[in-house]
């Protein structure tokens, strides 16, 4: 058989062999390293020096080495200072080539010779093989396979050789491909391992590698925590400069390389007790929840099947974050507990409730609601729990997204009432949902705006006290988003108001308030046109949220940001958004709802007018069920849009739903900024359902907007292009991904002949390159999602 | 707080409040406001002292109650002016 040199290595070992140049080879077991050295050296002679217990195996004097190319094996085991003064001599001797072969990094005995030579350095990156290695690799052990399964079976050897190796011999046999493969291949690597390495490897070392296996990364810290092993650091220092065993990342924390890792948890299995394996999950866990790694924690106790931490952690980390709680995010553990665990816990019941509220599913909010009436009327229940209910259905009836707003007041009068006696603890919580909105926040609070400053005046006591931090600032920016809407406000009115409510936010308040405050900040620039002034008021606020670690508020800043790129008309940023939002049918929480709407605009600025139409149909529904108002008034607008775009005659009747609901609250900006995208259909609008009045505030915002930014959503008329079918059969195939020759072949047709369609395709799409004209082909709905993705179409 | 000018109020039955298309009878709830207004307190800090006397419930209170009033009737009720620059 063959050896399958690999390209980087032999190039390297040429330039050294040319300058006579010293060679540090380093590279864990199973790499290649002897291998590769005894293929380029195979007419040469060669001294082999080993080392062996801690020493060179011999150290003959420099005038009588006859070869001149000596190779010292597995130095990373040299602990000899006579060693190591007698390979510093060796590198210097001229007319000898040393190559230095080591599973640990560069010997920090040569760091004075490595200033003064030119060492060649190669490292287990040198040794991947490319696909047309692996696919040679493969051939030469009488396997051949597809080119996918090569280029799978090259990504999962993780770049390790005898991981190939292994999968080539079991596939030689007739045994396809498969995940079942790749572990049995694995397996056997592991039982080789145990039988050569382990015992070779330092006992500190073998007992730190059981112990850290299961966490794919860890600090020093972390290590001594779960080892118990204060000497940790040595242990970590000793692998780092002698052995390939442990990674440092960018974060300042370790890793054992995948196959160590998967190694040690095998030998984990086999050498552990379920007990010592359950403690050791158990540790990992606690260190991560004493660190406020809340989801790192969970993560571990569920490892460890902890139900008792689980619910422990939960309730801790719903009574630290009442707003979200992370809900959502935690949904599977919240899922996982036992019931009668839940219904043990008001804490725990109360988050199943808005859980579901939050996942649409308001019937089974109500009916852990009940459940949580029921344990507060339950007799046998102690007065602390009984008050901790109490606080947590006053929570419910303030914060759950279904309720809505109606009554609310009422509801907080009760609340207080209750608070000040002392009979409930109202925990803290935010109002916003982390969107740049107080009036389309937590709740829609669009019929607020009808009496705004009144109702202020009313509240805005009241309502500090109730909502504690959250509620600094809450009213002056409530005042301004609503007065921004109607444009009963003077800009510097509104200015004002925001700057007022965003420095009580940040200081002394909630950074998320702060974030309605820039939201509304940057629509009245984008409304006067200063677009450079609303990108900046971001940034700054984006750094002190960086700052401020309030990672929390980064998805919907993402999509504000996104947001305002379309009104530069910038293409980037969108595209990529969308692929970042998973499809709402799949997975939806109405804390997402900030990014759908975004996306829905992102869609229909790409043109790709099907996919925003079924997102808004399904959007409709939650906006109506749950009394989104504001957010409705959106949705109603842009399916217009859509309709509009796609020659429906039905966008009338979406464009007068929402103007009519726009009209009842005086909102004239939730259209007007929409601008260039919707100032055709108001032009063309026929209905007596609107008046008069507010039909021309409207069109005179909106043809300001829409003069300002050209380019928003600017809609691009697919019928300005024609392809011939032959061009479109081919359009449809370089979308899909078919190479150059799969498209010939299929197409009967020669590479120039090829090359003469795509250019006249390039031509009329106004594309650059392949990439740009699959885009634009999708943009201009000239082949549909499907057909991108999975064969083509015929026209 | 005060009503519209053009509000017009039918108090046959309760009071039942009246403009351009708009019905609405105030809740049984309210009526303590309702009256207060219809006898002349219409200044804001007023309405909230008196609202708070009468239920012995504190200013705080009051102030919601108040809001939720504004809230329920806001399309009978005049729009209120607020301070120049910011409250």
């Amino acid at each position: 058989m063959n050896y399958i040199r690999t390209a980087r290595v032999y190039d390297k070992l040429k330039k050294a062999e040319t300058a006579f140049d010293p060679v540090v080879m380093s590279a864990p077991l199973g790499y290649g390293k002897t291998a590769a050295v005894k293929y380029f050296y195979r007419r040469k002679k060669v001294l082999t020096l080993d080392c062996v217990s801690g020493k060179l195996s011999e150290m003959p004097p420099y005038n009588e080495i006859r070869q001149s190319v000596v190779v010292i094996e597995n130095a990373h085991r040299l602990r000899d200072e006579n060693a190591y003064t007698y390979i510093k001599g060796l590198v210097r001797q001229r007319g000898i080539q040393t190559l230095i072969l080591t599973r640990g990094e560069f010997p920090p005995y040569l760091s004075a010779e490595e200033m003064e030579l030119d060492f060649v350095r190669i490292n287990e990156r040198d040794f991947v093989l490319n696909e047309t290695e692996t696919a040679l690799f493969f051939k030469e052990r009488g396997v051949s396979a597809e080119p996918d399964v090569i280029a799978e079976a090259a990504r999962l050897s993780h770049g390790y050789p005898y991981a190939l190796l292994s999968y080539a011999n079991r596939m030689a046999s007739g045994e396809p491909f498969s995940p079942a493969l790749v572990e049995a291949a694995w397996y056997d690597m592991y039982r080789l391992w145990d039988n050569t390495l382990y015992n070779e490897l330092d006992e500190d070392f073998r007992r730190f590698a059981l112990s850290v296996c299961q966490y794919d990364e860890f600090s020093e810290e972390m290590a001594a925590f779960i080892t118990g092993n204060s000497n940790v650091k040595q242990v970590i220092e000793y692998c780092i400069n002698n052995t390939k065993h442990l990674l440092f990342k960018t974060n300042g924390n370790y890793s054992l390389r995948n196959e160590v890792q998967g190694f040690f948890c095998w030998k984990q299995d086999m050498t552990y007790s379920k007990n010592e394996v359950t403690e050791n999950l158990n540790r990992g866990a606690l260190f991560y929840e004493t660190k406020g790694n809340i989801a790192k924690a969970l993560e571990y106790y569920r490892r460890s099947g902890n139900t008792q931490s689980i619910k422990r952690l939960l309730i801790k980390n719903a009574e630290q974050h009442p707003g979200s709680g992370q809900y959502f995010e935690l949904k599977d553990y919240y899922f996982g507990l036992p019931e009668d665990e839940i219904e043990d816990s008001p804490v725990l019941m109360a988050g199943m409730s808005m859980l579901y509220d939050i996942m649409l599913d308001p019937e089974k909010s109500e009916e852990w609601y009940r459940k949580l009436e029921e344990y507060r009327n339950a007799p046998y229940i102690s007065r602390e729990k009984k008050r901790e209910a109490r606080s947590r259905l006053a929570y419910l009836d303030i914060a759950l997204p279904h309720k809505g707003t109606k009554g609310i007041l009422r509801i907080m009068k009760n609340t207080f009432t209750l608070m000040t006696s002392g009979e409930i603890i109202l925990p803290e919580f935010s109002v916003t949902s982390n969107v740049p909105s107080i009036m389309n926040g937590g709740l829609d609070f669009c019929d607020w705006s009808l009496n705004d400053t009144q109702i202020a005046k009313f509240m805005q006591k009241p309502l500090e006290m109730i909502l504690g931090t959250y509620g600094k600032g809450l009213v002056n920016i409530s005042l301004a988003e609503s007065g921004f809407e109607k444009c009963s406000m003077q800009p510097y009115e509104v200015m004002t108001r925001c700057i007022s409510g965003y420095e009580a936010a940040m200081h002394g308040g909630r950074i998320e308030i702060g974030f309605a405050a820039v939201g509304i900040q940057a629509r009245q620039h984008i409304s006067e046109g200063q677009l450079p002034s609303a990108r900046r008021v971001y940034e700054t606020f984006k750094r002190a949220v960086i700052s401020s670690d309030a990672e929390f508020l980064l998805p919907n800043m993402e999509a504000f940001d996104v947001w305002l790129g379309l009104f530069a008309g910038n293409d980037e940023s969108r595209k990529s958004f969308i692929e970042k939002i998973p499809e709402e049918r799949n997975s939806f929480c109405s804390l997402n709802r900030y990014r759908s709407i975004i996306k829905l605009r992102c869609l229909i600025a790409e043109n790709r007018l099907r996919e925003p139409a079924d997102l808004a149909f399904f959007l409709s529904g939650y906006f109506e069920n749950y009394n989104r108002y504001f957010m409705q008034i959106e949705n109603d607008l842009l399916t217009a849009v859509i309709l509009y775009r796609l020659n429906d005659e039905h966008w009338h009747d979406n464009l007068v739903k929402a103007l009519k609901k726009a009209e009842e609250y005086n909102f004239v900006r939730i259209i007007s900024l929409e601008g260039q995208a919707v100032l055709p259909l108001l032009t063309k609008i026929q209905t007596d359902e609107i008046s008069a009045a507010f039909m021309e505030k409207v069109i005179n915002e909106t043809e300001k907007t829409a003069n300002f930014y050209p380019d928003y959503m600017k809609y691009i008329e697919k019928t300005d292009i024609t392809l011939t079918s032959r061009e479109t059969q081919i359009l449809s195939m370089l979308c899909s991904g078919l190479s150059t020759d799969e498209i010939c072949e299929k197409c009967g047709i020669t590479y120039n002949g090829l090359k003469k369609h795509n250019k006249n395709i390039y031509q009329k799409l106004g594309a650059k390159n392949r990439a740009e004209a699959e885009r634009k082909a999708l943009q201009f709905g000239l082949i549909h999602r499907g057909a991108a993705k999975s064969g083509f179409e015929r026209r | 707080m005060k009503w519209k000018k053009d509000v017009n109020i039918d108090k046959t039955d309760g009071i039942v409040l009246k403009i351009g298309g708009r019905i609405k009878k105030i809740s049984d709830e309210d009526m303590l406001i309702a009256n207060l207004i219809e006898n002349g307190i219409t200044d804001d800090n007023a309405l909230v002292a008196a609202v708070a006397k009468h239920d012995g419930n504190n200013e705080m209170t009051a102030g919601l109650q108040l809001a939720q009033f504004a809230a329920d009737y806001a399309a009978f009720l005049e729009q209120a002016q607020g301070k120049r620059v910011f409250e």
